[in-house]
């Protein structure tokens, strides 16, 4: 196996860096185009709603400036990991805020997606396996129905049945209070607790369009002649699923795994509301309906940054796994 | 071979009809039940038995002769509010999807066929941006944007929507591009563009009508996601407007299965007969080109 | 010829595979006897049921395909009887073979130095040191260099690759090695360098072999005998001597015809006009009645049944031709 070379990790990082300025100046200029004076709405949010309270809002924020120059102040900010001052927490900065959420968000993305992709991978192969078989025909036809299921109406379901009906699981947030004093376990266990049904609804509805794609993989690998020349040569049924069928077919999965980590970031927003999950979605549309432009524009910097981060890491694994990838 | 192509293009539209809908199990199912719905929503005035704002009924009242599906917490009808959703999920998911499905064939087309500086470009750009998380994208977009009409929820869900489907054109357009009958249009003095949509747009229909219909279930599905945010038009209709509304009115709490269910059921089944539809098309093009395609 | 030990006998062997139209018949009342050290040709056209007849001998048919009759017999035993495990060791240790496309023979993520210690670990308990050491010899047999044997399948040429897929072929010394047109898809040199390795190997360890092709000049000047299939049966079987004379069949006869030379340039099997009758519901006379330069009225009564003629040669035609006649 080839090492990577430091020209590929350049060349990879850079490539990911364009990616993140591409979207963090979106990110800019998307407020700015849509009109409105963020000032003038909080002033008038204030019992104070005077132009000279907008006029001073203004100037806090820089929004007097020239729009090239916010344009620097934001890049230079955020290199600085400075993404401004929330309006509504007035004092506190928009750092402070996103780095309490982020982590419930990553833990459930995370759980979820993986789990999703563990499941998926299993009954796909065992469904490409039994082509046909009624087990086959329900997984699929099954999951054409969940496919186009809004995960958030999944999410509504498992409140109202198993956590208010039947009160197996929580209803909300990422843990009971007062559980953070207790001890390392007892507070890892409320976590994990809270984090089933959101957890849970994320993957029904994932899992369905990963099975199908896992399954004509494996079918597609089945029909090639390395697989034919396999059995041939007499090898056992175990060693030609797992070294020639499953390495083969698992492959591009791999590419979806990482892609799928970073849309489900977003994805997770709805998910969040119902369970009242203190992550980053709810942030994100708390601060949208309070006009909380700067948390806004800081959730999705956030997102954007941990998108490309997890795609740049993919870049890197992916030659480890695939030795067919150039390195070039 | 001359018969071949006479016969050909006599009847290629009903050929292809037959093939793939009428001859075809899976297709036919989809087909009728997005049949179904459409009627559903043509009709809607005629179906609908009451007024879907009219507030006049008993507020949480389970369902009945008289309301088949309940009424919500303000006293409306809930079984009307599904007929008239109708309307607005199907118009969303449909005007989006096309609209998705006009940018995503042209760029796919022209980056599969022009390939060279212009192909690499369009490419780049679209990876760019397939990096980009689309939903979180449409929410800051749609939270800066002064109002969300029905048409700015169109724009937005489809003018965001098309990356992967010209990945997925441009990749069957570069396999197309090298077959005969491109050279043989070539030869005759035939134009880029028309070379694009009158000679390689035909013959990959059904990848293209696969791409637009799971395009068509994805905007319907945004669409739901944007409205239960509270981020579509709250004076319209939709089913994901419903589910919204229900959440926000502790639904969950009233236990209110009968308010919640539907909406939810009727998206994931027009979904599942736009992916029907998509997924044996697929499946006949597959066998016809002698392997998988990926879209 | 005839006194030689026979290691693989083929007899009335049917294929049929189920297709949306109806059965097939892949394959109809085939037989043939490979002898011990023998370099035995199944030549044909695209489609005529040559590959289907190796599968068969593997059992390796896919799926909508099966065995509808006859028996297989390799070295005295029922293939067509084995248990599991019995099927698993009679594959490579006995009879090994080479695929068709030469660019997908090999697993794309593994290095070909695992797949080669992967045919002989799967079939002798050695440990992997030694399997190692014996993967670089069969990489030597093939003139490829041992220190490759870390290498990924798409760092090599196409030709190295069907060398490691022919090393691998020959890792347990197996009686017999099907050689399924193992050189379509590469270029006339290597396929020239290939085909002269195969004889070299063949010579040096005494295996017998099955090659199929459609190349008939390529056979002509490889083998020992030559099978020639049509529509799913046999035509005609016959030493290569007597096919330079010209062979019985007049099928034989067209596919001979349409090279204007054994020493110019190799073509496709091609020049007889017409095409092959449909598989599912066959004519009941000859196949080739169709196509057939020589048909009488009679061919049309049954298909005919193949004939000895003797001296390891036998044809199916009811109008057999002799050497001055074409």
């Amino acid at each position: 196996m080839k090492g990577i070379t430091v020209k590929y990790v350049c060349k990879r990082f850079f490539s990911a860096l364009f990616t993140l300025w591409v979207a963090l100046t979106f990110n800019f200029l998307l407020p700015r185009m849509m009109g409105g004076d963020p000032a003038e709405f909080l002033a008038s949010q204030t019992a104070l709603g005077s132009a000279e309270y907008a006029q001073q809002v203004r100037e806090q924020f820089g929004l007097d400036k020239s729009v090239f120059e916010q344009y620097i102040r934001y890049l230079g900010g955020l290199v600085r990991g400075d993404l401004g001052v929330s309006y509504t927490n007035f004092p506190i900065p928009v750092t402070e805020i996103i780095t309490q959420a982020i982590p419930w968000t990553l833990l459930v993305v995370l759980v979820s997606t993986l789990l999703s992709f563990l499941i998926a991978w299993i009954i796909g192969t065992l469904a490409a396996l039994k082509k046909g078989s009624w087990f086959d025909n329900l997984a699929v036809g099954t999951s054409f129905y969940i496919q186009s299921i809004p995960y958030f109406w999944v999410g509504m379901l498992l409140v109202m049945g198993l956590g208010y009906h039947l009160g197996w699981f929580p209803m909300g947030h990422a843990m009971t209070p007062g559980a953070e004093l207790s001890s390392f376990w007892a507070k890892a266990g409320n976590i994990a607790y809270h984090a089933c049904l959101p957890v849970l609804s994320l993957v029904i509805v994932s899992l369905a369009g990963r099975m199908i794609m896992m399954r004509s993989n494996i079918l597609q690998v089945f029909s090639e002649d390395y697989i034919v020349l396999a059995q041939a040569k007499g090898l056992r049924r175990g060693k030609i699923l797992t070294k020639y069928a499953l390495r083969n077919a698992l492959l591009p999965s791999f590419t979806g795994l990482m892609l799928s980590l970073g849309q489900a970031v977003g994805g997770a927003i709805a998910t969040e509301i119902i369970f009242s999950y203190p992550g980053i979605g709810l942030t994100i549309m708390n601060a949208i309906l309070s006009h909380d432009y700067p948390l806004v524009q800081g959730c999705f910097a956030i997102i954007a940054l941990s998108v490309v981060a997890i795609n740049f890491l993919a870049d890197l694994i992916y030659p480890l796994i695939d030795p067919r990838v150039s390195l070039d | 071979m001359k018969k071949e192509t006479a016969a050909r293009q006599k009847s290629d539209g009903y050929l292809m009809l037959e093939k793939y809908l009428l001859k075809n199990t899976r297709a036919k199912a989809g087909l009728l039940i997005l049949l179904f719905f459409a009627l559903v929503a043509i009709f809607a005035p005629l179906i609908a038995p009451y007024e879907p704002k009219d507030i006049s009924f008993m507020p949480w009242e389970k369902p009945s002769l008289a309301h088949p599906l309940g009424v919500n917490s303000y006293g409306q009808d809930i079984f009307s509010q599904v007929v008239y959703g109708t309307q607005v999920t199907m118009a969303v998911g449909v005007m989006a999807g096309l609209l998705t499905s006009f940018i995503g064939i042209f760029v796919g087309l022209l980056a599969g066929y022009k390939g060279g500086r212009t192909g690499e470009v369009l490419m780049r750009i679209v990876d760019v941006f397939l990096v980009v998380p689309t939903l979180a994208f449409m929410i800051v977009l749609a939270a800066f944007l002064p109002s969300m009409g029905i048409w700015n929820l169109i724009i937005i869900i489809g003018g965001l929507n098309w990356l992967w489907m010209a990945r997925s054109i441009r990749s069957q357009t570069l396999s197309e591009a090298r077959r005969e009958y491109v050279d043989a249009a070539k030869v005759q003095g035939m134009g880029t563009l028309e070379i694009m949509f009158r000679e390689i747009l035909p013959n990959i229909i059904p990848v293209v009508t696969a791409n637009m219909v799971m395009v068509i279930t994805s905007a319907m599905l945004t669409e739901a996601t944007l409205s239960f945010l509270g981020l579509g038009d709250p004076s319209l209709i939709s089913w994901g407007q419903m589910l919204s509304v229900s959440f926000d009115n502790n639904a969950i709490l009233y236990n209110a299965w009968w308010w919640m269910l539907p909406p939810g059921l009727c998206i994931a089944t027009l979904g599942f007969s736009f992916m029907l539809i998509g997924n044996s098309f697929l499946d006949i093009y597959a066998n016809d080109r002698g392997g998988a395609v990926k879209l | 010829m005839e006194n030689r030990e026979i290691v693989l006998s083929v007899k009335d062997l049917n294929v049929r595979y189920t297709a949306d139209r109806g059965e097939v018949q892949a394959v109809t009342n085939v037989s043939f006897d490979i002898h011990k050290g023998e370099f035995f040709g199944l030549a044909g056209e695209s489609g005529c049921g040559k590959s289907t007849v190796a599968f068969s001998i593997m059992q390796l048919l896919k799926g909508a395909a099966r065995i509808a009759g006859g028996s297989i017999q390799f070295n005295g035993r029922n293939v067509l009887a084995f248990t599991k495990e019995e099927l698993r060791t009679f594959r490579w240790e006995k009879s090994s073979m080479v695929l068709q496309s030469a660019m997908n023979n090999l697993n794309p993520v593994v290095t070909i130095g695992s797949q080669l210690m992967d045919a002989i670990l799967a079939h002798e308990a050695l440990p992997r040191r030694a399997a190692q050491e014996r993967a670089r010899e069969l990489l030597k047999l093939v003139n490829i260099d041992p220190a490759r044997i870390k290498a990924y399948p798409h760092e090599l040429s196409g030709g190295m690759r069907q060398r490691v897929v022919i090393a691998m072929a020959l890792a347990l010394r197996p009686d017999l090695v099907i050689f399924d047109e193992p050189t379509t898809a590469l270029d006339v040199v290597v396929q020239y360098n290939i085909i002269r390795r195969i004889q070299e190997l063949k010579r040096r360890m005494g295996f017998s072999v099955l090659f199929i092709t459609h190349d008939l000049p390529l056979m002509l000047e490889m083998c020992d005998r030559i099978a020639i299939m049509y529509a799913g049966r046999m035509a005609e079987i016959a030493p290569v001597e007597r096919l330079l004379e010209g062979g019985a069949h007049p099928y034989t006869r067209g596919l001979l015809q349409a090279f204007p030379s054994l020493v110019g340039p190799r073509k496709e099997l091609r020049g007889i006009p017409g095409s092959v009758p449909d598989l599912i519901t066959p004519p009941a006379g000859c196949l080739f009645y169709e196509r057939c330069a020589h048909r009488q009225e009679d061919c049309l009564l049954a298909p005919p049944a193949l004939e000895d003629l003797g001296g390891g040669h036998s044809c199916a035609c009811r109008h057999m031709l002799s050497k001055e006649v074409g």
